[in-house]
């Protein structure tokens, strides 16, 4: 019973369902949206009602000192909601579409991959309203804005070597999902979402930047509000990382991913 | 060689049966500490070979429990043997239970793009065959309504309309032709026919035994995951038919 047989695999096969990957983008944002009247201003409404909030809460009631305050916070809220709600919503993908991979052959990762991708559309779509509000607060813009597609290129890597990895594990755990709330509500402070970098003690800012979330959380910032470059070196170190976590994802997704028809 | 289509060779494929579904983190931690597995296995297929030419219609019958969908399933490739090979040399186009992934919120249309896109069909494709599947359907101007508003035939037609509009070079069908109303699956019969005749193989595995000798050139009959008999359908259904 223990011979395995991995599936056959090939580039050219992914991008014969390349179609559907789009197809289901297309399906996850329509379904989201259709039946409510606000429609996509959801998708704005909960940064800004969240950026309300932290604003309250932190600037003035723990009076974290930082200047503007509520773009600060949305330079990091945004990327962060666009990586957790990646994670929480792909890690049920595989359960949530039993029915398909029962009866229907096609590569698996297509359906992780498909809610990332609907959740990069919904991130664009708050990136132009962080716009709006740089532009209101009166933030000079730089060509270091250049680096935003960088960022969000190195963020999908880390988000879909670890959304294959909670996935493929989540079809055989329905613990999973619980756990990775977890680990996300845990997750969410070791970044410099609602404090800045500066408030990180020192003796604890390299093992604090191994993390490679909190990495790019501060070059989202760097670039869009400080009109910095992002810091090289820890850019550097984040890289190995993000590449680790990409390969072990797909290759632990890909090492169970026959089975699923049977546990589902 | 060519014309050989779909070829099984010596195909195992087990299942473990553990008994409750949602405690498998917990079993396997137990398990880990045991150092023992507390599956039950069960083999659905025992060592499976036949192959079909091009054109054939294969006919697979057989009682419950006796492998004919857990074959159905590795020859579409959602499950895998744990022996054996199966070589498929086309395109496959699998009539299940239909409307497997279909959305309540869609619209028919909407459905017909998605679903074609699971099939593996390319938009262009879809495109071309678009007023063929909705004719296919019958379903007319509810075509342009979420499918949460159909019936449970209407579903079961626009699935049926959307698969057999699959440029596939096997055809194989899982049961389908049990749902919709009489007229509907003379349509549907007919169509499959029509298609043999254009040189698709065709593997049928059903309950039905007329429709099975109504379609099908040669019949498998699958008893405890083992071929037990194989030959012209009627002869097989008769047999069949003395044992239950």
């Amino acid at each position: 019973m223990a011979i395995r047989r991995l599936r056959p695999h090939s580039i050219a096969e992914f991008l014969q369902y390349k179609e559907l990957i789009r197809n289901l983008v297309i399906r996850d944002l329509k379904v989201r949206y259709k039946r409510s009247i606000l429609g996509v201003f959801w998708a704005l409404l909960e940064p800004l009602v969240l950026m309300i909030l932290f604003t309250v809460v932190f600037s003035i009631v723990f009076r974290i000192k930082v200047e503007n305050y509520p773009v600060f916070l949305l330079c990091g809220l945004l990327p962060w909601k666009f990586f957790s709600s990646s994670l929480s919503y792909s890690s049920s993908s595989i359960a949530q579409h039993a029915n398909l991979i029962k009866k229907i052959y096609f590569p698996r990762e297509i359906l992780p991959l498909g809610v990332i991708l609907s959740r990069l559309v919904n991130f664009l779509i708050t990136l132009a309203l962080l716009f709006l509000f740089l532009l209101a607060f009166k933030v000079k813009l730089t060509p270091y804005l250049l680096f935003v597609p960088l960022l969000i290129l190195l963020q999908l890597f880390l988000i879909v070597g670890l959304s294959l990895f909670f996935a493929a594990l989540n079809t055989f755990y329905n613990d999973v999902e619980f756990i990775l709330e977890f680990i996300l509500f845990g997750w969410f402070y070791v970044n410099p979402i609602f404090y800045p970098v500066s408030m990180v003690p020192d003796r604890f800012l390299s093992l604090y930047m191994l993390n490679p979330m909190a990495v790019i959380v501060h070059s989202y910032r760097n670039v869009l509000l400080y009109g910095q470059g992002p810091d090289v070196g820890q850019l550097m170190t984040a890289l190995p990382v993000i590449a680790l976590t990409f390969v072990i994802g797909w290759m632990v997704f890909r090492r169970l991913d026959y089975r699923f028809a049977e546990v589902l | 060689m060519k014309d050989k289509v779909v070829e099984v060779h010596n195909v195992w494929k087990g299942f473990r049966m553990s008994k409750e579904r949602s405690a498998m983190l917990k079993e396997t931690f137990i398990n880990l500490f045991r150092g023992g597995n507390k599956y039950e296995e069960f083999w659905a297929l025992r060592g499976i070979s036949f192959s079909v030419k091009r054109g054939e219609a294969v006919g697979i019958i057989g009682r419950n429990g006796a492998g004919k969908s857990t074959l159905f399933k590795v020859m579409c490739g959602t499950l895998w043997p744990e022996k054996g090979k199966i070589k498929i040399n086309g395109r496959i186009s699998a009539l299940i239970e239909l409307a497997a992934g279909f959305h309540p919120e869609l619209t028919g249309i909407e459905n017909i793009y998605l679903n074609g896109a699971i099939y593996g069909m390319s938009k262009k494709e879809v495109e071309r065959k678009l007023s063929d599947i909705i004719e296919f359907s019958g379903l007319d101007r509810f075509i342009h309504f979420p499918i949460r508003t159909y019936s449970s035939g209407m579903y079961a037609r626009l699935g049926f309309s959307l698969a057999i509009n699959v440029d596939a070079d096997i055809l194989l069908i899982d049961e389908v032709l049990a749902v919709g109303d009489a007229e509907f699956r003379e349509k549907c019969s007919d169509k499959i026919k029509q298609m043999k005749h254009k040189g698709i193989t065709v593997v049928y595995v059903s309950h039905n035994l007329n429709s099975i000798v109504n379609i099908c050139d040669r019949a498998i009959w699958l008893d405890m995951g083992e071929i037990k008999l194989e030959g012209k359908p009627q002869r097989i259904v008769d047999e069949y038919l003395k044992t239950v």
